[in-house]
């Protein structure tokens, strides 16, 4: 990527009054392009000048001549370093994932994505740079701080009188005794860092996460066993069955930051690179990516939380366990409904993918072993014996496999899809218990895991 | 080989696309351009041409008729069994480059894709084709 203080703009084109309104408010001290008339955007397209790279674009549905489709697919072939954000008050006319394909990096829909698209443009910030005025906090769940930790960033508190944030822990000092007491018992939920220290902070909670599953941790086992499991609990636990979009919306967060996380986990235990895995598999279809992510987050969390497999397992099955169905035109959801309306061919592709994995992996010089092929081979059998490929009974399906299919059931039901509700993860369990995929006995220890309602993780 | 006079037929439902092949085009030095908005207009410009098509690039993805019928509608014609076409193909597409590989396509191109790029594979097509005339 280019040097970011020679190209520090933002184009955006097309966006409607309520994207344009919330990019300048939000973004207010950064450059940028407006493109907001055919004649522009044609223009843009004509422009001969060397130096057009530009790292972001923001695109909208208000062009009069060219669809979303059209304009994804144009500015990727013209800009195709850059990152392409759509930003959509409705998805009524179109298809998220086949804007992805036509090459839009990420797809926001307000107003229920505020929060997500609020994270963007932390990333924005952190590109272009620390210019005055430009500082954005984002609200993380922390990982099981606890007394002479050393935090790699500042952490800060919103007072809501004040309205403002103050900075309680600077980067590299150690966190007080006393500090971590005045949280506990102001019953601090939610802290803040500075967003461009997000890298820091994976990086930080992966390392504790490494550490609680290391089994030759300075610790007794039964109390690494407890760190861990309340310190996956706590990054779970704002992900609740929470009946107002605005948590909602949190929980999102988090589930993107549980994915950054583990991917640093992964990296850190088995030194496999997660995000070079996937594209290695998947190529950059931005789509699947991101659906293998979350699940592979998700699965390699309930691991660590449950005690079910190996966590880098869970999390390398999560990653391949759709790899079969790339270039898949549909978007699967659970039930025996989605089987049956597809065509013969693309039936038989569907049930044949958990099979195909290995095969498929194989031809890209990918090799995973026995027991994750495993995983992903039985990761649609069903506890009512009517699954598929191989339609095993509830005794033959191994737990890792029903916990993969637990956490791609959680990230389906998570997802928006319009006309449809979505779903906490604690409602998925639900759902997943209502649609009897899963042994009891599985979904018992998941739901544990999910229950407790979210504080700050300290232990003295 | 090529040249600045060949009659290139570009094929693609999107304005804007076909301009961005064609301005690609016209960077290797290609000046003489047909446009078709999909299959069917494009079969019926192929018959049309005032002076013949000697390159097809067409998308994969149109409405009407796609990049892969209207390939295997113009090998289907024995006027144009051998006329040198390219698709353009997006990378979740790969896994029917295989079909289009047995439809007879001559070379395809993964989007997005820089003059260099189109370039490269119009090489290989116009050695492909030459060969396959000199046999």
């Amino acid at each position: 990527m280019a040097s970011v203080e020679k190209y520090n703009r933002v184009l955006t084109i097309g966006l409607d009054t309520e994207g344009l309104n919330l990019m300048t408010s939000e973004l207010a001290n950064v450059s940028m392009y407006h493109v907001d008339t055919d004649d522009k955007f044609e223009a843009l397209l004509e422009d001969e000048s060397e130096e057009n790279f530009i790292p972001l674009i923001f695109c909208g549905p208000k062009l009069n001549q060219f669809s979303p489709y059209e304009v994804a697919q144009t500015i990727r072939n013209t800009y195709p370093q850059s990152r392409i954000i759509f930003i959509l008050g409705t998805t009524e006319d179109l298809k998220i994932s086949t804007l992805k394909k036509n090459g839009a990096s990420e797809v926001f829909i307000l107003p229920n994505d505020k929060s997500l698209l609020n994270m963007e443009f932390d990333d924005v910030v952190k590109l272009i740079g620390s210019a005055p005025g430009l500082t954005r906090y984002r609200a993380v769940q922390l990982f099981d701080i606890e007394p002479e930790d050393e935090l790699p960033f500042d952490l800060s508190v919103f007072l809501p009188m004040n309205n403002k944030y103050i900075k309680v822990v600077k980067s590299g000092d150690k966190v007080r005794r006393q500090q971590i007491d005045k949280f506990k018992e102001k019953q601090v939920g939610r802290v803040f860092i500075d967003s461009r220290q997000t890298d820091q902070f994976y990086d930080y909670c992966a390392e504790k996460l490494a550490d609680l599953n290391d089994p030759n941790s300075a610790m007794s086992e039964t109390e690494r066993k407890q760190k861990l499991q309340t310190s996956v609990r706590d990054l779970f636990a704002t992900i609740h069955d929470g009946s107002d979009n605005a948590d909602f919306e949190v929980g999102r967060q988090v589930m993107k930051q549980s994915e950054s996380v583990v991917a640093k986990f992964l990296e850190k235990k088995t030194g496999i690179s997660f995000h070079k895995q996937i594209e290695a598999a998947l190529g950059s279809t931005e789509d699947s990516y991101t659906h293998a992510s979350s699940v592979s987050a998700i699965a390699s969390l309930l691991s660590m939380a449950t005690e079910i497999g190996k966590p880098e397992d869970l999390a390398l099955a999560g990653l391949f366990h759709d790899v079969a169905l790339l270039g898949f035109k549909h978007d699967p959801y659970p039930g025996d409904e989605f089987v049956e309306s597809l065509e013969a061919d693309e039936r038989k592709k569907y049930l044949d993918h958990p099979m195909d994995a290995q095969r498929v992996l194989k031809t890209k010089k990918m090799t995973i072993t026995p027991e994750i092929v495993k995983i992903i081979e039985q990761h649609h059998e069903r506890n009512d014996g009517k699954g598929f490929p191989q339609a095993l009974s509830a005794a033959k399906i191994i737990p890792e496999a029903q916990l993969l299919s637990i956490a791609d059931q959680i990230e389906y039901y998570g997802q928006f899809r319009p006309g449809e509700q979505r779903l906490s993860p604690l409602q998925a369990i639900d759902a997943i218990e209502k649609n009897g995929s899963i042994s009891l006995e599985v979904l018992f220890k998941v739901r544990k895991v999910l229950k407790s309602e979210s504080n700050i993780s300290t232990r003295d | 080989m090529f040249n600045s006079e060949t009659q290139i037929l570009i094929v693609d439902d999107m304005l804007t696309m076909r301009k961005l092949v064609k301005k690609a085009c016209k960077t290797l030095g290609f000046n003489n351009f047909i446009e078709a908005v999909d299959g069917q207009d494009a079969y019926q410009k192929l018959q049309e041409a005032p002076i013949p098509v000697q390159l097809i690039i067409s998308d994969w993805n149109m409405p009407n008729c796609s990049g892969l019928d209207f390939l295997k509608r113009v090998r289907a014609d024995g006027r144009y069994k051998e006329l040198p076409f390219v698709l353009l193909t997006a990378e979740a597409e790969m896994h029917q480059v295989k079909a289009a590989v047995e439809a007879g396509v001559s070379n395809y191109v993964i989007k997005p894709f820089t003059p260099d790029g189109l370039r490269q594979k119009l090489e290989q097509t116009y050695v492909k084709h030459a060969g396959a005339n000199a046999a």
